[in-house]
């Protein structure tokens, strides 16, 4: 349980720069994940919290001391495996019991009790005499947690755990690991490259691509104010639809316009975000799950009406993802299982100002978040 | 790939595990290493009453002299000739009772152990061995009189032609255990996934074989033959024992050619020029074989 | 499908015979080693040969064990006393160049200390034709004191066994998946804990294998025991080679009695670690 703080990392192979400046604070008990594309470098980046890779530049402080300089053994901080490494000549116990005996001084008998302790919370007790070749997957899982957490380590690190297990468990071991680390509140770091899991589990989400992090804060801020387009594209599933729009402007009311389509926007959401890009294009976003259907017989009064051919239609059992072609602009939407429209069908589609980001053409910024 | 940690303790630890391996090698072998460069280079010969640090300077003539020694280059040749052609049949028998015995055989937890014992068998035992089995009034004479219905009452280790196979024949029954092992041990561990996936699409036994388990050995089998030519190179015990090198000179292999020329006519800075060509070359040829393997680590 | 049946089960048949004819031809040699140890003298090389002695007898094994009979022209001692030597000097510069190997091979694998040059300097010596080692040998034992000992015949032994002993090791170590390693590093153990605790166990196959092939290497040498320490220590590869090359005919017999004991250990021991050597010979190439 401790706080951890990573200032200006940076770390290099040979030309190509894997982590890029990265800073970052995580407070004592919480759960940061750690998230992104394949390669982006967060694997890298806990490797170097653990000790197990140097970098070149930068700090990292546990408590405010500064590790840097530290063995792996030294810096109090423990590690789930992606494939686990459970040592496969000796039994769960010994397993356990191993990084006691050597991080610490207690005694035999002290140590059977800690093993013993921590089996009954992990739901291991039964297990501990057997040999990992005996353990399922979801067995080897908790063992693995288990020998890092007897340790009762300042900073607990985990390697993308779920990525050897199935959909189906995946789900079940995800909320598992959330309760263990609710239950030990310890300062918890888990990688992971898919979204919907660091959604599920993190306090705070940080967001990294190709050494560089783009965003860090509550899944909620991640999802509902995305900093960049990178952070948009990639939070959120189906992900966000994004429109080029031109900014014009014409008798006093805005507009975003792409070919046939046309979007008014308040004249408030033109002075706050768009107002030095009059004439400019700039990249419109707005999430599957903000664009709403109008249906024919509806009386609503929507002002804001596009229309869109259907392209296809997938299934999803409790809703639907529909695709719309809009000229040359391609949406996917979602709805309720019960609205299905037809391929070629042309359906009228709205969606509300608030829910639109808009991002910089060129830095990808969003100017929701930067505006002045 | 992994970045490990260097030590920065006082004394590596990596230097010092590895220090009494270097410090034993230094003396047991750098040390007369140089005294065999330094034979070669001299006209060292025991029987001139010299002592050895006095000898004369001849630099690069024993190499030459020894380079255009008939005999020496044939023994050369001989070793590399035999030595390929037990490499070649010790392959073959292995690989084909591996991939026999890796299938469904009744009692192959008897036939492997009773496989390998060829390779425990100190050379010597060997040779005293296949005396007995190819003397002129042996099981081999006697069974190939029965097939070729006449007698045949072969000297075999003082026919001009014949005497090498004898040689050849205990050298491949001592050493193929090794190629077995290795193949068989190599299939035995390839992943059973692959297996799987190749029956379900329908391939045949010699199919899966060819394709799936063959390559993942290759790393395996390269070093298998290196250990294995590295020794076939150097066969003197069985020569010394069965032919003595006969009839004349016609078994003749290095070791045996090095070991006469040093031992009994006392040349020895003659034959520790031919010794310095052999390594260079074998060195030339194994780095070559190594490399491939080498290069293949994490 | 019947038919394909029956033809399966032919094949089936087929490779049976094959393998246990192969078996038979392969144990042969050793079968009639075996039998000639019982065999009296005359049926030594008796022609037609007699496939089983006509009257078998113990004299052989009593001529190893306690010395020449009457029934032989000169005295020989027993072989007893070289036997054990052979034990004595084989086990132990075995199981030493197995740990000063493991050393190696450890900082080789894990550190890569000094990269592929120093590994192939490490071979080099074992590809160098031991006839001309001989003489400097010889001249460096005289030196040293060392010509005719246990100690001296041992370093030899070492030397010559660790080239092999660090390649076969390095090649089981590189198998050895990096997460466990790691594992270790953060359980806190040292470099040498990680050797012997972690490391060591998961290649004890490959460890069965060196040690038996190591064995076996210096079990059956013949050079270097002949050469340096021949009137200090013999060994019975010496002991074999004196039955064989003396005046008064070859003692075929006696040679083959002993040539069965002096296998024996080695097959033994080979076929006690037999189900190691199944995952042993791979040298780390492929992980399991």
């Amino acid at each position: 349980m401790a706080k951890l703080t990573i200032k200006e990392l940076s770390k290099s192979f040979g030309t190509v720069k894997c982590l890029d400046r990265v800073s970052l604070e995580v407070d004592d008990g919480q759960l940061a994940v750690i998230v992104g594309p394949s390669g982006c470098g967060k694997t890298t980046l806990m490797r170097c919290i653990t000790g197990l890779e140097t970098f070149s530049e930068g700090s990292i402080f546990i408590d405010d001391e500064l590790i840097n300089d530290k063995e792996p053994k030294d810096r109090d901080v423990a590690m789930v495996f992606q494939y686990y490494a459970l040592y496969p000549h000796m039994t769960v116990r010994q397993n356990l019991s191993l990084g006691l005996e050597h991080t610490t001084p207690f005694s035999r008998d002290e140590i059977r009790v800690r093993v013993q302790e921590i089996a009954h919370i992990l739901r291991i007790s039964k297990l501990l005499e057997r040999k990992p070749n005996q353990l399922s997957g979801g067995e080897s899982q908790r063992v693995a947690i288990g020998r890092a957490l007897v340790r009762k380590p300042k900073i607990f690190l985990l390697d993308e755990p779920l990525s050897a297990v199935d959909a189906k468990l995946r789900r079940e071991l995800r909320t598992e690991i959330k309760k263990i680390q609710r239950r030990f509140g310890v300062t918890t770091i888990y990688v992971t490259h898919d979204q919907e899991e660091a959604m599920a589990v993190g306090d705070i989400l940080v967001v990294l691509r190709d050494g560089i992090i783009h965003q860090a804060g509550t899944p909620e801020e991640v999802f509902n104010n995305p900093k960049d387009q990178f952070v948009a594209s990639f939070i959120g599933k189906p992900p966000m639809n994004f429109i080029e729009s031109l900014v014009t402007g014409r008798d006093n009311k805005y507009f975003l316009e792409n070919g046939e389509f046309s979007y008014e926007i308040s004249n408030n959401f033109y002075k706050r975000y768009l107002s030095s890009f009059l004439g400019k294009t700039i990249i419109a976003g707005i999430r599957p799950s903000s664009i709403r259907i109008i249906l024919h017989n509806s009386s609503s009064h929507a002002e804001k009406i596009s229309f869109a051919t259907v392209s296809l239609v997938e299934n999803m059992g409790n809703e639907n993802h529909i695709y719309l072609n809009m000229d040359s602009i391609k949406l996917v939407i979602k709805s309720d299982a019960e609205i299905v429209p037809k391929i070629g069908e042309r359906i009228k589609i709205s969606f509300e100002e608030e829910d639109v980001h808009v991002f910089d053409m060129d830095s990808k910024k969003s100017l929701k978040t930067y505006h002045n | 790939m992994s970045e490990r940690i260097k030590r920065k303790i006082k004394i590596p630890a990596n230097i010092i595990m590895l220090f009494p391996t270097n410090i034993i090698l230094l003396f047991l072998i750098i040390i007369p290493t140089i005294l065999v460069i330094w034979f070669s280079l001299v006209n060292f010969q025991p029987t001139f009453g010299l002592n050895f640090w006095e000898s004369k300077f001849v630099f690069l003539g024993n190499y030459l002299k020894i380079l255009k020694d008939a005999e020496f280059v044939k023994a050369v040749a001989r070793t590399v000739y035999v030595s390929l052609i037990c490499l070649g049949v010790e392959f073959t028998i292995g690989l084909l009772i591996a991939s026999i015995l890796t299938g469904d055989i009744l009692g192959k937890k008897v036939l492997y152990p009773l496989l390998i014992i060829p390779i425990m068998i100190p050379p010597i035992v060997i040779g005293n061995n296949f005396w007995l089995i190819f003397s002129a009034n042996g099981p081999v004479n006697q069974l190939i009189s029965i097939i070729l219905n006449t007698e045949f009452k072969v000297s075999w280790f003082s026919h001009p032609r014949y005497a090498i196979i004898p040689i050849i024949m205990s050298e491949i029954w001592h050493w193929y255990p090794l190629t077995f092992l290795i193949l068989f041990s190599g299939l035995v561990n390839v992943p059973t996934s692959e297996i799987r996936a190749a029956q379900i699409l329908g391939a045949a036994e010699w199919q899966i074989f060819w394709r799936i388990k063959f390559p993942k050995l290759k790393g395996i089998i390269i070093i298998a033959l290196v250990i294995r030519m590295m020794e076939a190179l150097k066969v003197f015990d069985v020569v010394h024992l069965l032919t003595h090198g006969g009839p004349g000179t016609l078994t003749e292999t290095i070791s045996f050619y090095l070991f006469k020329v040093g031992f009994k006519y006392s040349r020895i800075s003659y034959i520790s020029a031919g010794a310095w060509i052999i390594l260079f070359i074998s060195f030339l040829g194994f780095s070559l074989a190594l490399r491939s393997v080498l290069v293949k680590e994490r | 499908m019947a038919d394909t049946i029956a033809r399966y089960k032919v094949r089936k048949g087929f490779v049976h015979v094959f393998i246990y004819a192969v078996t038979a031809c392969i144990l042969f040699p050793l079968f009639w080693m075996l039998m000639t140890s019982f065999k009296p003298a005359d049926e030594w090389v008796s022609y037609p040969p007699t496939w089983l002695p006509a009257e078998p007898t113990l004299g052989n094994y009593r001529f190893i064990i306690f010395g020449s009979s009457g029934a032989f022209v000169r005295t020989y001692a027993s072989a007893l006393i070289p036997y054990l030597n052979t034990v004595f000097v084989a086990v132990t510069s075995t199981i030493i160049a197995i740990i000063i190997g493991l050393l190696g091979s450890y900082s080789l694998s894990r550190f890569k200390t000094g990269g592929s040059s120093t590994l192939l300097s490490i071979i080099m010596p074992r590809m160098f034709p031991p006839m001309a080692m001989i003489i400097p040998l010889m001249i460096f034992f005289q030196l040293i004191g060392a010509i005719d000992t246990y100690w001296g015949l041992i370093i030899v032994y070492i030397g010559f066994t660790l080239p092999y002993s660090v390649l076969m090791l390095k090649g089981f170590m590189d198998g050895v998946p990096n997460e466990f390693t790691e594992a270790a590093m953060l359980d806190g153990l040292s470099e040498w804990q990680i050797l012997f605790k972690i490391w060591l166990p998961i290649i004890k196959n490959g460890l069965m294998t060196t040690t038996l092939f190591l064995l076996i290497l210096n079990w059956t040498e013949y050079t270097f025991a002949l050469t340096l320490s021949s009137r200090g220590v013999e060994t019975i590869t010496l002991t074999l080679a004196k039955l064989f090359s003396n005046e008064a005919g070859t003692y075929y017999g006696p040679q083959s009695s002993l040539g069965i004991l002096a296998a024996i250990p080695t097959i033994i021991f080979g076929i006690f670690i037999h189900k190691h050597l199944a995952y042993g010979f791979t040298f780390g190439a492929l992980k399991r």
